[in-house]
């Protein structure tokens, strides 16, 4: 049980992984640190990434053009690589938010599960 | 702050990333698990634990390199060439081109040469191109290639035999022109050759035309008064337009002109208007009637009614929206409509495009020509090349440091290569560009070249200008030119041994493998001049031949007509009666010793061919012409066995017969016998008995005896086209005028193709065209050889330039001059020779072949003659010679001391 759980949930995130990361830039840039705190934050503990996970699937959204990373020298600090979402990126966010929506929708329709 | 950077590094290891790429990532991670600590730190946990933790976000070995390895493998390859960090195609174009242009810049005077050389190169090949283009490939008008439209007819009673395809019926055009759909105006036109003036007649070549034969040929605006309207042609109106040539030179450009009365053939007519240069001008034509005149101009003879008579040349014009496919598929259905108004006869329509390639009778001729052009063409461009490709050998030399060190950056060769070609196709498009003007002016003055000095034309008459055809060529050229320019100098540059080139002492030429390539490009270039300069010397000596070669009989007191016969109504005329009465008042006249007929007049193209078969021997080919009892007589040629026909002969025609022949055929055919009496067959079984053996002459090509001549005796019954001969003494000019005019006495609607006029002056005027011809070729061979010298010069003057060193040191331990001339000439002689042997064999084996393809033509290419070959040998020889020599002296004075500095 525990055993499919932990597949389940392997897949689910890496099927979301990119949505999350793309969504979170889209307000202001953000660097790496950064993003992997939000996720844990606003999924209350649900969602983790390290190191190992985060960062390829950065360097693979920047790869792919849908977003931007640049390092950023603020006043006194180290420099910093922040992510800012790209115009392609933005298109690619909106199809996949409504595609999660859209999937969403039809399990819960399949399953029966409302949601209040 | 614990130290991440080191583990993170072992993870990565494997991945052989850049370095710059890695210290990013080790950074970036680094921060992170700089973050994680500082936050757990704060959050209460000890150092140790801090530290653990934040370590474990890095995961083991295994997980991070994988993760990583699909994103970033593909960052790996990209070599640092010029600082880039993008791996954007556009953007390498763009720094290439920048590049390229501060590397022009800084050689200036190297890139204005090969400019220069490749814009010859390309620019040459391009004009030649561009002018036969346009006379060649597509109709000779103004405006709209694409849209004029020439149709030919034959017709025929025997539906497997199709026939000829040439003019067409009066009937049949008019029909067609109300009728047809897919042809806005279709015009008519008919050559016609009348004299002007009542005392001193000229002869002046004119043309039977429709009244929209003007809007066919674009002009729609005459010079002065007016062109020809409908109603001229529909009520026959005695009017003529004349064109701006003809009012000028006969008419002194009498500002009065309009409205005057001329006399054409006896018949007064108002001229209406004055033309300037215009594409209607077919045929050197000076003078345009409306077609309904043609009995009133001809004295009667009436092409005009219903008649089976074929003699318009049909042109028009296809309506938009309409292919010549469609127009051809309506005028298909036409004939067949007007097949059925002439039971038993069939016709077979023929729809072209009007050039001179898609003309059905000639097509082939020109396709041939334009095949050998092109391929010329090309073989000039590849010299310039090579050339080229020496050039810039010795700019790649100079930066051979400069490609040690991006190789060692990590440059791929890929991507220098790219590099070095785009800086090549640069050169060449700005040599394209330049190029381009003179393929708009260019064509005119090979017009001048070719055509003005041997007819007396002044102005062109259609356009030359470039079309897509020529757009099309100029930029496979360019491009073609750029690859093959670009691409040795640019492989060269990519064998180097790194080590030794950064250290300063490699040379480009990399040993004997070096040399032995440097040795093939001067090889190459020999070769190829070879080929060409020995196509210029073969035209050269060819003109000499033909203008010197005496033909074996009477050219000059002989003047010869040609008797052209519009259309074939039979019946309309006792031939026979016509044939000798009018060499009976040919006879009568002054000065005339006699007179003779034959089918084919000399120096036209080609006689007829004839299958002969000999009891028991292969069927061979000979020509065949036939000829009137008086005509060896009348020309000289002498009868060496037997006897000439006799008035008693009975005409063979097809069935058989007596006939004479000529002595190649005797020698040929019956080599150790007498062949009269003997007989032999043609392909129908017919028998043809030998009276007569005529001494060989040459007639039907300049420069060269005839091939095996069968004459049987002339059919006066039947002949429609024949040329009269005229053997006289005396004064050539009023007699021709008296042929003339006798001739139109007694058959006053005869045409002459041309005025009556010695055989010589006939001979004298090809002369002119192919002198011209041949000087053209000599020209551009001598240049196309000129750059090959050049392009030897450079690459000797280069080599020598790299062995330095070498030369200083033998100088230094007491070689003498000769010595160094030996080492210099010895290195480059080879590949000389070595390249004039493989030129000898490649063109002995190339031109051959063109040769045979071109034995129709009117002069005779003798490739077998070893002086042609001679010549160009030593020609070549001494010109390479001279080439190597100069570097050569320069090493002789080259100062050790100097060059030992130079390391």
């Amino acid at each position: 049980m525990l055993h499919i759980q932990s597949i389940l949930d392997r897949e689910l995130k890496k099927g979301s992984a990119e949505l999350l990361i793309l969504s979170l830039v889209e307000v202001r840039p953000r660097h790496g640190y950064e993003i992997s705190k939000l996720i844990e934050a606003r999924s209350d503990g649900v969602l983790r990434f390290n190191v190992a996970s985060l960062y390829p699937l950065l360097y693979r959204l920047e790869k792919r053009g849908w977003i931007l990373g640049r390092w950023v020298e603020k006043a006194g600090q180290r420099r910093r690589r922040y992510y800012k979402l790209t115009r392609e990126g933005r298109k690619v966010l909106a199809a996949q938010r409504s595609g999660w929506e859209e999937f969403v929708a039809a399990i819960n329709r399949i399953t029966g599960v409302e949601r209040a | 702050m614990p130290e991440w950077k080191q583990e993170i590094r072992q993870r990565l290891a494997n991945l052989m990333l850049e370095p710059t790429r890695e210290a990013e990532i080790v950074e970036e991670l680094a921060q992170h698990l700089d973050d994680r600590y500082v936050e757990l730190l704060t959050s209460g946990a000890t150092e140790y634990d801090a530290s653990q933790a934040a370590l474990a976000e890095l995961s083991g070995q295994e997980v991070l390199e994988r993760a990583l390895r699909p994103v970033e493998q593909r960052v790996n390859n990209d070599p640092v060439v010029l600082g880039a960090a993008r791996t954007h195609m556009i953007a390498d174009l763009w720094q290439d081109l920048r590049y390229s242009l501060r590397s022009m810049h800084k050689h200036a005077m190297l890139s204005a040469i090969v400019v220069a050389t490749l814009t010859l190169g390309i620019g040459i090949s391009t004009g030649v191109f561009t002018y036969f283009n346009a006379a060649g490939l597509r109709a000779n008008v103004d405006k709209d290639f694409d849209s004029f439209v020439k149709v030919y007819s034959a017709y025929t009673n025997d539906p497997k035999q199709p026939g000829r395809p040439a003019d067409m019926t009066l009937d049949d055009y008019l029909a067609f022109r109300g009728e047809t759909k897919s042809i806005r105006m279709l015009a008519a036109s008919c050559d016609f050759y009348a004299p002007m003036g009542d005392d001193d007649p000229v002869e002046v070549r004119a043309l039977l035309v429709t009244a929209n034969f003007f809007s066919v040929y674009d002009l729609e605006q005459p010079l002065m008064g007016r062109l020809l309207q409908p109603e001229d042609e529909a009520e026959a109106n005695p009017v003529v337009v004349l064109s701006e040539r003809l009012w000028r030179s006969r008419f002194a450009a009498d500002p009065q002109i309009v409205g005057k009365v001329v006399r054409f053939h006896g018949q007064p007519v108002t001229v209406v208007g004055v033309t300037p240069n215009f594409a209607g001008m077919v045929n050197n034509a000076r003078a345009w009637f409306p077609y309904t005149l043609d009995s009133y101009l001809k004295h009667g003879d009436n092409l005009l009614r219903p008649s089976e008579a074929a003699w318009l040349r049909v042109t028009g014009r296809l309506n938009p929206g309409f292919s010549y496919d469609e127009a051809a598929a309506e005028l298909k259905v036409l004939a067949s409509q007007q097949d059925r108004l002439h039971p038993g006869r069939y016709s077979t329509l023929t729809v072209t495009n009007g050039s001179a390639i898609q003309d059905p009778q000639d097509g082939s001729n020109v396709r041939l020509g334009f095949s050998v052009l092109v391929a010329a063409l090309l073989m000039f461009v590849l010299i310039v090349c090579v050339n080229v490709s020496a050039l810039l050998l010795s700019r790649s030399a100079a930066r051979r440091h400069e490609i040690g060190v991006r190789i060692a950056l990590g440059a791929g060769r890929m991507r220098l290569i790219r590099m070095l070609l785009t800086e090549t196709f640069l050169l060449a498009s700005i040599a394209g560009l330049a190029s381009l003007y003179l393929a708009y002016h260019a064509p005119g003055l090979l017009d001048y070249w070719l055509i003005n000095r041997s007819w007396e034309s002044a102005g062109r008459e259609y356009s030359l200008a470039p079309d897509w055809h020529v757009f099309g060529y100029l930029t496979l050229i360019t491009i073609l030119a750029g690859t093959m320019a670009g691409l040795t100098p640019a492989l060269q540059s990519l064998k180097v041994n790194l080590a030794e080139m950064l250290r300063g002492r490699q040379s480009v030429v990399g040993g004997t493998r070096g040399a032995r390539f440097y040795g093939l490009l001067i090889g190459v270039q020999i070769a190829l001049s070879f080929f060409l300069l020995y196509g210029a010397v073969l035209f050269v000596r060819t003109a000499q031949k033909a203008a010197s070669f005496e033909p074996g009989f009477e050219t000059r007191q002989v003047l010869s007509t040609d008797l052209f016969v519009q259309g074939s109504a039979p019946g309309q005329r006792n031939w026979s009666a016509f044939h000798r009465t009018l060499a009976d008042r040919l006879s009568a006249l002054p000065g005339v010793q006699s007179v003779a007929y034959s089918d084919v007049g000399p120096f036209r193209m080609g006689a007829p061919s004839f299958e002969v078969q000999i009891q028991g021997q292969a069927i061979r080919q000979a020509g065949i012409n036939w000829v009137s009892p008086d005509f060896f007589t009348t020309l000289g040629i002498e009868i060496v066995a037997g006897r000439a026909f006799l008035v008693s002969d009975p005409p063979s025609g097809k069935s058989g017969g007596p006939v004479v022949v000529s002595q190649r055929l005797t020698s040929e055919f019956w080599p150790n016998e007498s062949p009269l009496g003997r007989v032999f067959q043609d392909r129908e079984g017919h028998k043809f008995e030998v009276i007569g053996v005529a001494r060989d002459v040459s007639s039907t090509r300049l420069g060269g005896l005839d091939g095996p001549m069968v004459y049987q005796p002339f059919d006066f019954n039947s002949a429609r086209h024949a040329n009269a001969f005229v053997r006289f003494s005396g004064d050539r000019g009023e007699l021709s005028r008296a042929v003339t005019a006798t001739v139109r006495e007694v058959a006053p609607e005869l045409t002459f193709w041309m005025a009556p006029q010695t055989i010589q002056s006939f001979r004298e005027e090809l002369m002119v065209s192919i002198w011209s011809t041949a000087q053209l070729i000599a020209l551009i061979c001598a240049i196309a050889v000129a750059l090959a010298v050049i392009g030897i010069y450079g690459v000797v003057a280069f080599s020598v330039n790299q062995r330095t060193k070498e030369i200083g040191i033998r100088i230094a331990l007491g070689a003498q001059k000769k010595d160094i001339y030996g080492a210099v000439l010895g290195t480059s002689g080879r590949p000389v020779t070595i390249g004039l042997l493989i030129g000898l064999v490649v063109t002995v084996a190339a031109w051959s072949a063109i040769a045979q393809l071109l034995r129709n033509m009117e002069f005779s290419f003798d490739v077998r003659e070893a002086i042609s070959y001679a010549m160009t040998a030593v020609l070549l020889a001494c010109v390479a010679l001279t080439a190597m020599l100069i570097p050569a002296w320069r090493a002789t004075r080259v100062d050790p001391m100097v060059a030992l500095r130079e390391e």
